[in-house]
C-alpha cells in the first residue's frame, strides 16, 4: 500500500484492479477525500461540510451547475466535472441554459449550502448560529454536520430522529400520518423557498413565462 | 317589490367587499399549501426513501363572489282578507368560490432537486457521509 501512495490515482485504481485487491476506501478518504469529498469513513462521517455538500447533491444529481468543468478534448462541449467524482452528467437544463431559455436560476450548490448552514433569513441564522458552534467564546464551529437540523419526528422506537432537538420543538401538527416538530419555523421558511427556487423550470412552465434569448438582466 | 329592491342592493353592496375578503383569505392558503405539500412529501421519504416527491405550482387563482335575490308571493285565497293566507318570500344569497390552478413539478432535473433537498432533512450526517463514501465506490470500481 505504501508504494500506491506514491502513485497518481489513476494509477492507483488501476494497481488496485489489477490485483484484485479489495479497494481501501478509507485510504482515498485520507489521500484526498477530505479536500474533495468532505468525509471520512471509518465511521462514515462529515469533515468538510462545504465539500460534502458539493459531494452529496453532485452525486443525486442535484443543481447542476457549470461551476466547476472542463472543456471536451477538442474544446467544444463543456463536461460537467465533480470535485469528489470527476466528469459527471445532468438530467436536465443546466443552469446557465436555464438563465438562457427562462430567465431563471436554480440555486447553485454553494447557495444550497449556505441556506441550509447559514440560513436565508435572520432568525434562522441565529438559529443556526446558536446551535452550530462548539465553544462560542473562541468561535470554533462545528465542521461534522452540515446544518443544524430544525425538523423533527418520533422514530419508531419513539425517539427523536433523525436528532435529538437541541431545546423543546414546537408541534406542527400530522401530515402524511405523521406528526411533526420544529424549533425553527424560520428554517421552513427558508426551505420552502429554496424548494422554489430548486424547481424553476417548473415554475416557468407553470408561469408561461419561456423566453429565446438571454434576460436583459443577464446581459 | 320595493323590499326585494332593497334587499338585493344591500347584498349587491357587499359583494364588492365580500369578493376582497374572498380573495385575501384565498391568497392566506399559499401559505399553508406549501407548508403542507412539504411535510406531506417529507414524511412520504421518510417512509419510502427518495421517494419521488408529488408536489404542485400554483399558477393561477380566481375568488368569484355572485349576489342572487328572488322573491315569491303566495296567494291561495286572495280575497279572504280575514285570513292569513297571503305570504312573501323575499330571499337573498351571497355565494363565493376560490380556486387554485395547479401545474405538477414534473421536470426530472426539478423532482431531482426536490429528492437531494429532502434526503438532507430526513438523512443523518453519518447516511449522508456514508452515501457519498457509496457512490465513491461504485465509480471506482
Amino acid at each position: 500500500m505504501e508504494k500506491s501512495r506514491n502513485l497518481s490515482e489513476t494509477q492507483w485504481k488501476i494497481e488496485s484492479a489489477s490485483v484484485n485487491k479489495p479497494i481501501d476506501l478509507n485510504y482515498i478518504v485520507k489521500s484526498w477525500g477530505p479536500t474533495l469529498c468532505g468525509i471520512s469513513l471509518d465511521p462514515p462521517r462529515i469533515q468538510n461540510p462545504n465539500d460534502a455538500m458539493e459531494a452529496y447533491l453532485n452525486a443525486m444529481k442535484a443543481f447542476p451547475e457549470y461551476s466547476v468543468y472542463k472543456k471536451s478534448p477538442n474544446q467544444q462541449v463543456k463536461i460537467l466535472q465533480s470535485k469528489c467524482f470527476g466528469p459527471v452528467s445532468t438530467l436536465g437544463l443546466v443552469n446557465d441554459s436555464l438563465a438562457y431559455n427562462y430567465g431563471l436560476l436554480y440555486p447553485t450548490i454553494l447557495d444550497v449550502f449556505a441556506a441550509l448552514r447559514s440560513g436565508l433569513s435572520p432568525a434562522c441564522r441565529h438559529y443556526q448560529l446558536t446551535n452550530m458552534f462548539v465553544h462560542e467564546e473562541n468561535g470554533l464551529v462545528r465542521g461534522d454536520i452540515l446544518f443544524t437540523r430544525w425538523l423533527f419526528w418520533r422514530a419508531a422506537d419513539g425517539s427523536w430522529a433523525p436528532y435529538n432537538p437541541p431545546f423543546v420543538p414546537e408541534y406542527l401538527g400530522k401530515y402524511g400520518g405523521r406528526d411533526f416538530w420544529t424549533t425553527s419555523l424560520a428554517c421552513i421558511n427558508d426551505f420552502i423557498l429554496l424548494g422554489i427556487n430548486a424547481t424553476a423550470n417548473s415554475h416557468a412552465a407553470a408561469q408561461n413565462t419561456q423566453k429565446i434569448g438571454p434576460t436583459p438582466a443577464l446581459q | 317589490m320595493k323590499l326585494l329592491s332593497i334587499a338585493i342592493s344591500i347584498i349587491s353592496g357587499c359583494t364588492p367587499l365580500q369578493t376582497q375578503e374572498n380573495t385575501l383569505e384565498q391568497i392566506s392558503t399559499i401559505s399553508n399549501l406549501r407548508h403542507s405539500q412539504f411535510l406531506a412529501n417529507l414524511s412520504d421519504a421518510i417512509d419510502q426513501r427518495d421517494a419521488v416527491p408529488s408536489q404542485g405550482v400554483t399558477n393561477s387563482g380566481t375568488a368569484t363572489t355572485s349576489a342572487i335575490g328572488s322573491v315569491g308571493f303566495s296567494l291561495t285565497q286572495p280575497f279572504a282578507f280575514a285570513r292569513n293566507t297571503k305570504t312573501f318570500n323575499p330571499m337573498a344569497s351571497l355565494n363565493w368560490q376560490n380556486n387554485w390552478g395547479i401545474t405538477p413539478v414534473s421536470d426530472l432535473q426539478d423532482l431531482q432537486n426536490l429528492r437531494a433537498l429532502y434526503g438532507l432533512l430526513y438523512r443523518t450526517d453519518g447516511e449522508i457521509a456514508q452515501f457519498i463514501g457509496d457512490t465513491m465506490e461504485n465509480r471506482i470500481s
